[in-house]
Parts: C-alpha cells; structure tokens; sequence
C-alpha cells in the first residue's frame, strides 16, 4: 500500500521492525528524492542563491582561550584594544579602516541600489569600506562609502576608467568560495531596464558572466594586468586578487607573485545570489581551512610577501568567528550574508511572500529569483520600497560595531591590546578533524613540560 | 623632471610610470610621438585627454587600454589588450596585434591593419572595430554590442554566445561559435562596409558575410545551456 | 606559469644562438622569478641543457650564453605554479632517459596525472611531478614508436588537457603546439634566416616582420 506522503509500506517488513516502514532512507532522504524528480522535470541543474546550506567542518570546532594567571586580561569596558586595520600597505595610499571587517563584493543587479547604499553608509558610519560586484559602481554607492573597493571582474559589466580612477582599491576577481572556477549568473528577472544598461546588455535577459578575464589568462599575463591597473591609478591605490578557496597554496602564492598588494581569500561557505546549486555545498574548502593554507603560503615566500595582506570571508557569523579568523592569521574579514542578514534577509516579515516563493522565513534562498521579500535582492521597485534607506544603513553600522565589539571582548580577554594580536596560541580545537585541518592543539592534550 | 618637448617624448630613460604621467599631462588637442618605448607594457593607460599620440615603433600590452578619449597611433606592432576597455578616441596599429585586441571595448574605434591573435573584440561592448588582415580563435566571445570588421580569415568559434553585437568577416571563417550564425552581409551593408575600410587605408574583400545571434541562449530554459 | 623563447637558423651551420635566447629570456623575466633555462642543440647533433632556480641573467653569466652558437634551441623563465621552485623542476624539461628530447611549457595540464600513469606503466622513471615533465616523456614515447613528430604534437592536442602552449627540440627538428583554448600566447616571426618563437611579441628580435601567433590547436614543426 501506498501511504499520503507517498512512501510504500511493506507489511512483512513492519512486523519485524515496526519503525522500518514509515522512516526515511538516510542516503535517498525527502530532499534527496526531491531533487532527483526536480532535476528529472527540469533536464538541468538547479539554480539558488545564497550559499552552502549544509553543515561543513567549522570554526565552532575551535575555541578560544583567555588569560588567566599565567597572563594578564585586559579590562573589558576600559582598556583600549585597537581594530584599527590596514589593508595595501604597499600602495601609496592604502586602505585604513577602524574596524577589522569590511562588506564583501556584492552586485548592484544582484542587490537593489537601496540595499549597495545602505552597506555603503553603514560602512562608512564605522570606518570601514564597502566593495562593489559584477555590475558596475553606482553612483550612490560611491557617494555612500568612503572607502569603496572597485571589483575588476572577468565580465567587466559597467567597468570604466573614471570609476577605476574614483575607487580606493581594486579587486581582482579570480573567484569566489560560493562557486570557485564557475562564473556569475543573473536570471532575467533582474535584469531590470537599469541593470541591463549598467551591463550593455539586452534587458530581461538570463545573463551569465564568463568565468575567465578576457585580457589575461594566468598569473604570468596577470604581472602585467596589475601593472596595467597601477598605471591607471598611478601606484595611488592597493590592487587586491581574490580567489575563492580551492588550491589556496598555490593560488596565494601565484597571487602574490602577480603583483598582489592583498589577497582576498572566499571560503566554501561564502554566499552567492545565483548559482548552480550543487557547487555551493560541494566544491572549495571551508573558510577555516583556507585561512590556515593561506598564511602559511604567505609565510613560506619570504620577502616577495611582505606587507601583502590576507583579507577573508565566507560564512562569517559573528565576532566569534571574526576574532578566529584574525588568530589563525587573516589581517581582515569580510561579511556578505551576514550585512545582508542585518538588512532584513530572511526576516519574518512578509511571510506570505516567502510562501509564495515554496520557501518561509529563516530558510529562503531565493536570490536568484529576484522576488526578494524584503526587498534586497530584488529589481522590482514595489519590493525595493520595503528597505529602508535610513534604516538599513543604521542596522548595518550596528552590526559592524556589534561584530566588533565582539572581538575586541575575545582579544582583550587574551590579554591583547589590538585585534591583529590575537594569533593561534590562543585557540584549541574541539574536534579531531578541526585539529588536523588547522594545526591547533586539541584541547585536553596540553602536557607539562 | 621629465618633459614633452616639442611634441616629442623619448622614452628611453624614462619609467613606465614617468611616460604615463606626461602624457596625462596632455591636454585636448596636444600631439606627442614617443620614441624609443622598446615595444614596453602598459603604455597610454588610464587616459583622458582627447590628444593624438603616436609610438614609433612597437608598443606591448594594453596600449591605449582603460583609455577615454586619446587618439593613440602604433607605427609597428602592438601586444595583447591593446585598446582593452576602450570607451571613446582611437587606436590605430600598422602592424599585427597579438590576444584580446579590443577586449570589452566600450566606445571608440580601433584600426589594425596586419592581423590579431585570439580572442579578438571579446566581451566588446560597444565601439567600432576594423582588422584589415586575419583574427585568431574565439574572437568575439560573448560580444555584447558594437561591431567586428574583419577583412580577412576568422579563426575558430567566432562569436560564441555573443548578444547584439554584428560581426563582419570578408574571408573564411574557421568555424562559429554556440549560438551565431552566419548571413550575406547586405548590400547596403557592403557599400557601407566598403567604404569604411577605404576611409581607414584597409582594402576591402570582395563580399563580406554578417555573423549575428541566434539568441538561443538568451533564455536559461530554451535549450542551447543544457548541452554547453 | 612561464615565458618561452625558441630559435631555429635556417643555415644548419647555425647561429648566435646564446646571444639570441638569452636576450629574449631578458625581455621575458617579468613573466617568471623561479628558474630559467636553455637547450642548445649543435650542428653536430648534439643537445646540452642548462638550468637553474635563478634568473636569465645568472643563467646566462654561468653558462657564458653568450658565446655559445648552436643550429637551435630553447629557452625559459618559469613561474612556479604547483610544484616546488628548484633547478630540477625549471624547464627544459628533458624526456626520462632521453634528454636529447626536451620541452619548454607554459601552462597547466589538467591530466598530468592520468598520462604520468600510462607512462608509467611503459616503464618511464619520471624524476620529478611536474606536469611538463609529463609532456617531454609523451613526445618521447612516440618518438620512440617511430611516430612523427608533427603526428605527436597533433595529437597531443587531443590528449593533453587544459592549457599548453610548449616548444619541443631534438638534435635535428623544433614543434610548436597550442592547447584549443589557444590559452597561452606564443608569437612567431619567420625571416629568411632564421625563425624565433617567443611568449610576448616584445620578446622577438627586433620590428620590421610580420609576427602572429600560434594558433588554437596549431602544430609547426621545423627540420633540417
């Protein structure tokens, strides 16, 4: 017989084990057999947005540990603990932020222009910067942000020299941990009149972004890439490579001897507004295993890395995971779904909106389909009106100084009076396999000496 | 301190940054020839002025890249992304070019009168450009708008996955890329042609043939995706 | 990643072939800090190969380049993609047991791995794991079947994967393969005299000749 939700019940098998027939099959589970019909209906792959949903080794299997007697704590609501955070040092006039996180690459196309200059000014209302995407720099973006990163990506949608020239660095996109070694995607709903123009191309259409720069191939035509870059801007400005998080040794390292002033380094976990949905769960590695490779690679090269900066992102939560990623050796953090998080995404409101999107609040991953509830990632006016300008701008500076303060508690209570001294001696890991990923001692196996 | 003088700048002892640095000093209308570049990378970048530039002898890559107005002359050859990112002005090459001539060309013109290597006008969108001999392989790779005059052979998968931009080749054509596809040009479309190429010293082929869009791939459910 | 410079007279009795190929390994040194080599092959048939973790101008100094004529020859600068930096992995790369047979590449071969095994199980004694390695020992293994060399290198553009543009020599020929992706630049220039290969046109002796780039799944090859 065959049950409502559709599995069949055997009843030989009930009688020997009465949980046998109505208990789903771990390895074909509902989800699994969900996608096999869907994809059996569509003839493709799926597309969503957002980012790896399922669970991933992760830096909660590290914790950090505080002074005591054998050092000292710092006073949490007194003693001074700087952020202060300097990214391109090499460049004549590098990025000098008061905050060590900034707002990762996002598109104007992929967001609304209400959600880029929101970022913008929250950004700006802490002293940090904001990062533009695939799609150009808009002109209220620029206006919003004192420190605005200028993505140099292999579409070059909207991609001038006067926003070149107006930018307070450049970011080389290579990849991004969401889908490294694949290219962006913008399904037609939002490619708006507006988005389309930014992008010189037909409105309405499913745009897909090349994966590879049209004017170089490889870190030996990128040496004179940046090169090129650095004419343009005249040495003024850091010229950063971003990778997603794959080979991360040797991409870092090639990076580097292209001329890189920062790497950017993307982990698996980082978010995506489109994708094909098998990449985000299952290709790159975990952020806290790209951030270990990365400062080792950049430890190993000697003088040829001095004074480049390692800047991370994918999947950072909180202060927590920010103070880790500084201890095992990022100089800087991004946040992308998390500032999207602050603006209002995946909020319970509008909950008939989410319904009618087969999603609900707290599991929406509907980017790509342009009818955002909240109005973020979305073109269409009426569904943009729902951010608050004025609103979104202040929940994002609040978040940044929330993720801050964090790390500051966490640094002062290791005894440190900046940020940028927390290092891995100040963590142990909780589980076998974050031990091993990261090199930090498994707690409980400290012995006298 | 370095100086133009009398419309010369001699490259010789100077820097890559020293050269850039003057010629932005230029202003509209100025005329300077360089000398003595060696065929050097990153020459004319990232520049504004509607003044007329011309190299002597070989420039590298990105000449007159990330330009916005300058009319850049290359007596001899010219590297990989020359013209990269061009929005408006010009950039004229005797010679041959070698990858990405014209990469995500904006706006503007560009004239080669030898032959390009691959990836000839990829990702252009927008502005004009001749090539009086032959281009390379996946020339004009998701070309979005503007125009591809070739007088000579095209490589293989010429205009793959390209938008609204129109491709015009006088030779043979190696093969099409996913979603082009080939047409005579019209009549009105060769006389115009023509007399495009004689304006610019480049001798035109008998006949030329058009390569569009089909526009198959416009669409993420119509097809065209599922096999490439 | 990496820079290659080539050179082939067309009078057997040779040319400046030092000289030559380390002025155009100069005008490449941006392309790659982490080693640089040559083959030289003489009139007589003969093939020596030199490199170092160094650069051009250390190499040439060390092996007084620029006295040294030969019929053709090969060059590089290397930068170290994903394999150690050392003298043993900078190119040319010589065939195991032939180094008569030797390559210079720029870019990556995406089934290094799978053909290194198939070599492998014909008994070639690979000495290091890089992927260009792999390239010198295929050549050899066809050269070995008594196969052609343009016949190699063309079908070479089938079963190499990912991005290759390499320069093979032996005592008396010089090839040229481009991957399909035509990925890597290679720029020729043919006078009658003599013909250079070259990663960047600025690399190539001189202007006044008509150069253009190897093709996507071009092969050339020269003979005496």
């Amino acid at each position: 017989m065959t049950s409502s939700n559709g599995t069949i019940q055997s009843a030989a098998l009930a009688l020997e084990d009465p949980t046998l027939g109505t208990s789903p099959n771990a390895l074909f589970s509902p989800a699994v057999i969900a996608d096999i019909q869907e994809k059996a209906h569509l003839g493709r792959y799926r597309l969503r947005g957002f980012g790896a949903r399922r669970e991933l080794p992760s830096l909660d299997d590290l914790t950090i540990i505080p002074a005591g007697l054998s050092r000292m704590a710092l006073e949490g609501y007194r003693e001074h603990c700087s952020a202060t955070t300097v990214i391109g040092t090499r460049a004549e006039v590098p990025l000098t932020l008061d905050i060590p996180i900034g707002i990762a690459g996002m598109s104007y196309g992929a967001l609304s222009a209400t959600a880029k200059t929101a970022l913008g000014r929250g950004a700006t209302a802490v002293g940090t910067f904001t990062t533009t995407g695939d799609g150009g720099m808009l002109d209220a973006e620029r206006e919003a942000s004192k420190q605005l990163v200028y993505q140099c990506l292999p579409s070059r949608y909207g991609f001038t020299v006067q926003d070149l020239q107006r930018a307070d660095a450049v970011e080389i996109v290579v990849g991004q941990g969401a889908k490294p070694g694949t290219g962006g995607l913008l399904l037609g709903a939002k490619v708006s009149g507006e988005v389309a123009e930014a992008r010189s191309l037909p409105e309405g259409v499913d745009q897909r972004s090349p994966v590879r720069h049209p004017d170089w191939l490889g870190p030996d035509d990128l040496v004179i890439k940046i090169e090129e870059l650095r004419e343009a801007t005249q040495g003024r400005i850091p010229i950063m490579v971003k990778l997603g998080a794959a080979r991360v040794v040797d991409d870092v390292r090639l990076a580097v001897k292209s001329g890189a002033d920062a790497v950017v380094l993307d982990g698996m976990e980082g978010g995506t507004a489109a994708s094909p949905e098998m990449l985000m769960d299952h290709t790159g590695i975990p952020t806290m295993a790209a951030v270990v490779e990365a400062r080792r690679a950049l430890d190993s090269m000697g003088e040829v890395s001095e004074g480049v900066q390692l800047v991370v992102s994918g999947g950072i939560r909180h202060g927590v995971d920010v103070a880790k990623l500084l201890a095992l050796g990022a100089d800087a953090v991004t946040i992308g779904t998390a500032a999207l998080i602050a603006l209002n995404c995946n909020k319970p409101v509008f909950a008939e909106d989410y319904a009618a999107l087969g999603t609900a609040p707290g599991a929406c991953h509907h980017c790509h389909t342009g009818r955002c509830p909240v109005g973020i990632a979305t073109q269409e006016p009426e569904l943009e009106a729902r951010l608050d300008l004025e609103e979104a701008a202040l929940r994002t500076k609040h978040l940044l100084q929330a993720l801050t303060m964090e790390v500051q508690m966490l640094a002062r209570a290791c005894g440190k009076s900046s940020v940028h001294h927390l290092s891995p001696e100040d963590l142990r890991a909780l589980s076998p396999a974050a031990s091993a990923m990261t090199g930090i001692p498994l707690a409980g196996t400290a012995i006298p000496t | 301190m370095a100086t133009v003088t009398e419309g010369l700048i001699d490259c010789a002892e100077l820097s890559t940054r020293e050269v850039n640095t003057l010629l932005r000093g230029l202003a509209d209308g100025d005329q300077v020839r360089l000398t003595n570049l060696d065929a050097r990378h990153n020459i004319a970048v990232g520049l504004h002025c509607q003044a007329q530039i011309t190299i002597d002898g070989d420039a590298g890559y990105y000449v007159a890249g990330l330009c916005d107005g300058p009319d850049v002359v290359v007596t001899g050859h010219a590297g990989n992304g020359a013209a990269e990112n061009l929005q408006s002005g010009s950039l004229t090459v005797a010679g041959d070019v070698g990858a990405g001539l014209a990469a995500t060309m904006r706006g503007g013109r560009v004239v080669v009168a030898g032959s390009t290597g691959a990836r000839c006008g990829v990702l252009m969108k927008g502005g004009d450009v001749l090539v009086g001999g032959s281009v390379g392989a996946f020339s004009a790779f998701m070309m979005q708008r503007g125009r591809l005059v070739i007088c000579g052979d095209a490589g293989e998968h010429l205009g793959d996955s390209l938008y609204e931009g129109k491709i015009f080749v006088g030779g043979e054509i190696a093969s099409l890329g996913a979603d082009a596809q080939a047409t005579p040009a019209t009549a009105e479309e060769e006389a115009e042609l023509r007399a495009h190429c004689e304006a610019h010293g480049v001798t035109p082929p008998s006949s030329f043939t058009a390569v569009t869009s089909m526009r198959t791939l416009y669409s993420f459910d119509a097809g065209a995706w599922k096999s490439s | 990643m990496c820079g290659i410079a080539a050179v082939w007279y067309a009078d057997p009795a040779g040319g400046p072939l030092g000289a030559d190929l380390s002025r155009m390994l100069g005008r490449l040194a941006h392309r790659g800090h982490d080693g640089s080599g040559v083959g030289l092959a003489s009139p007589e048939g003969l093939v020596e190969v030199h490199k170092t973790a160094e650069g051009p101008a250390e190499l040439a100094a060390e092996h007084a380049l620029e006295t040294r004529t030969g019929s053709h020859g090969v060059g590089h600068v290397r930068m170290a993609t994903e394999t150690a930096v050392d003298a043993a992995r900078a190119h040319p790369f010589t065939a195991p047991g032939h180094p008569e047979v030797c390559v210079v590449h720029n870019g990556h071969v995406t089934n290094a791995e799978q053909l290194r095994f198939a070599l492998e199980r014909r008994g070639v004694h690979f000495s290091t794991d890089n992927d260009s390695e792999v390239i010198a020992a295929y050549i050899d293994a066809g050269l070995s079947d008594g196969q052609p060399l343009e016949g190699i290198l063309r079908r070479s553009i089938d079963e190499l994967d990912g991005t290759f543009s390499y320069v093979v020599m032996t005592p008396e020929a010089l090839g040229v393969a481009r991957d399909r992706f035509a990925a890597k630049s290679l720029m020729v220039a043919e006078t009658d005299t003599w013909t250079a290969i070259c990663s960047e046109g600025r690399g190539l002796p001189g202007t006044g000749w008509r150069r253009r780039e190897v093709g996507a799944g071009e092969v050339r090859t020269w003979r005496r």
